[in-house]
C-alpha cells in the first residue's frame, strides 16, 4: 500500500490498496476517476477551471480543470483502464471567505466544479458521488480498491 | 557583482543570507528578492505602526522571508497544513493586482479580542454571545482594513503605483487551503511564484528601553505573534511591472 499527495495542480494513480491524498481542498477540486474492474484509479487536484492560453507545457496542464480531467482519463487508460468503466468521485470548490455582507468574493470554486462536471459529462463518465461547494476547505484521500473517498471537513469524516 | 550591491534605504545587504536559503538564485533573481525584501519591509512597518492605535504594546516585526517557489513547494512554507487559523483575506486592483493574507492563530485571538474590547468597550460582560461573535468578526474585519490598507498605501506610496483596496473577507480554515486561496486568485497561467511573508509580533510586557537590554532578557519578554502577513505573486508579472521599472532607481 502507497500513500500519495496529490500536489495542487496535479495528478496521481494508484493500483489496489494505494491511498491518494488532498489536503486543503478549499475552490480547487479534487476528481477522482477510477475503474473498478480493472482496480485502477487517479485523482487530480486543479485550481482553476480553464487555461487562458495555449499550454505548451503537458505538466502544467493538469492546474486546469478543462484539460487536466481528459489528461487523467488518458493516464488511465494508459495504464489499462477501460474508458466504458469509468466512474469518478468529487469533492471541493468551496467558497472559502465571505465578508461582512456574506457576499462571496470568488466564484472560482464555483466555477471549478462547473468546469470539472461539464468535462466529465463530455466525456460520458458518471458521477457516483459528490461532496461540492459550501465554505469550508476539505481535506480527501481516496482509497483504490474499495473506491470510496473519505472526506475531512470541519474535522468531521465523511465517506462519498 | 549584485552580491555587494545594498539598499539605499537601509544600507542592508540581504543577498548574504539569501546565499544562505536558497542557494540555486541567479544573480538576478538575488537582486530582485533584495528589492522585494525592502519594499514588504516598508509595507510591514507601515501595517505595524497603524497596529499601535489598538495596543499599548510595542508592536514590531521580524525580517520578511521572500522565497521563489513552484506552486508544488507552496504547501512546504505554511507549517501544519490542517492546523486551523484565522485567515483575513485583501484584494488589491490596480498596477498590480493580488491579495493579501493575514494568519491569526487560534490561540492568539482571544487575546487581540480582549485587548481591544478592553480599550474601547466598556461592560463586555453585557454583550450576548451572538453580539459578541458579531463584534469580533467586525473588529477582525477592521484590523485587517487598517493593516492591509497601511501596508499596501506604503507600497504605493514607495513605488509611485497606483493600488486600490477591496473589501476585507475572512474565513477560519485549515493552513492548506490559504495556499489555495492565493494561488486561486491570481487566475492566471504561472511558472514561477513568489512568496513573500512578514509576521507582526506584540510584546505583551515591553520595556522602555528595550533597546539597551541583553538579547537573553528580550528572549524572555512575552511576546505574542499577532499575525502573518502573506502574498504570493506570479513572477513573471511582478518582474515585467514592477521590479525592472524600479531597480535602477533603488540600488546603487
Amino acid at each position: 500500500m502507497t500513500k500519495k499527495i496529490v500536489a495542487i495542480g496535479k495528478i496521481e494513480t494508484g493500483k489496489s490498496g494505494d491511498e491518494l491524498m488532498c489536503v486543503g481542498v478549499g475552490s480547487c477540486v479534487a476528481v477522482a476517476i477510477y475503474d473498478s474492474n480493472a482496480k485502477i484509479a487517479g485523482v487530480i487536484h486543479v485550481f482553476l477551471p480553464t487555461s487562458k492560453k495555449e499550454i505548451k507545457d503537458t505538466s502544467k496542464a493538469t492546474r486546469f480543470a478543462d484539460i487536466g480531467i481528459n489528461c487523467l482519463i488518458e493516464k488511465l487508460q494508459d495504464l489499462g483502464a477501460k474508458k466504458i468503466f469509468l466512474k469518478a468521485k468529487l469533492a471541493g470548490g468551496a467558497s472559502l471567505f465571505s465578508n461582512e455582507n456574506k457576499v462571496s468574493t470568488n466564484q472560482i470554486g464555483h466555477r471549478n466544479i462547473e468546469m470539472c462536471l461539464k468535462v466529465l459529462k463530455e466525456n460520458k463518465i458518471p458521477i457516483v458521488s459528490k461532496d461540492v461547494g459550501g465554505e469550508k476547505g476539505r481535506s480527501v484521500v481516496f482509497e483504490v480498491g474499495s473506491m470510496d473517498m473519505k472526506v475531512k471537513k470541519n474535522s468531521k469524516l465523511k465517506i462519498i | 557583482m549584485v552580491n555587494n550591491k545594498n539598499c539605499i534605504f537601509c544600507n542592508t545587504n540581504f543577498s548574504e543570507n539569501d546565499k544562505i536559503e536558497q542557494k540555486n538564485l541567479s544573480s538576478e533573481q538575488l537582486l530582485h528578492k533584495d528589492f522585494l525584501k525592502e519594499v514588504v519591509n516598508i509595507a510591514t512597518g507601515s501595517a505595524a505602526i497603524s497596529l499601535t492605535s489598538f495596543f499599548k504594546e510595542s508592536i514590531v516585526q521580524n525580517i520578511p522571508e521572500i522565497k521563489f517557489i513552484q506552486i508544488e513547494d507552496a504547501y512546504d512554507l505554511i507549517g501544519n497544513l490542517e492546523e486551523e487559523v484565522m485567515i483575513l483575506s485583501l484584494d488589491i486592483k490596480g498596477d498590480i493586482r493580488s491579495t493579501l493574507l493575514m494568519i491569526i492563530d487560534s490561540n492568539n485571538i482571544d487575546f487581540i479580542i480582549d485587548k481591544i474590547f478592553s480599550n474601547y468597550v466598556e461592560d463586555k460582560n453585557s454583550l450576548s454571545v451572538e453580539e459578541f461573535e458579531q463584534m469580533k468578526v467586525s473588529v477582525l474585519s477592521e484590523i485587517m482594513n487598517i493593516v492591509g490598507n497601511a501596508y499596501f498605501d506604503a507600497i504605493s506610496r514607495f513605488l509611485g503605483i497606483k493600488l486600490k483596496c477591496d473589501i476585507v473577507s475572512m474565513s477560519y480554515d485549515m493552513r492548506a487551503v490559504i495556499i489555495n486561496q492565493l494561488i486561486s486568485n491570481l487566475e492566471e497561467d504561472f511558472d514561477e511564484l513568489v512568496y513573500c511573508k512578514s509576521e507582526i509580533i506584540i510584546e505583551k510586557n515591553r520595556k522602555d528601553n528595550i533597546e539597551n537590554l541583553s538579547s537573553s532578557v528580550k528572549k524572555e519578554l512575552d511576546c505574542i505573534n499577532f499575525g502573518e502577513l502573506i502574498i504570493f505573486h506570479n513572477y513573471d508579472v511582478l518582474k515585467e511591472n514592477i521590479i525592472e521599472k524600479f531597480k535602477d532607481e533603488y540600488y546603487d
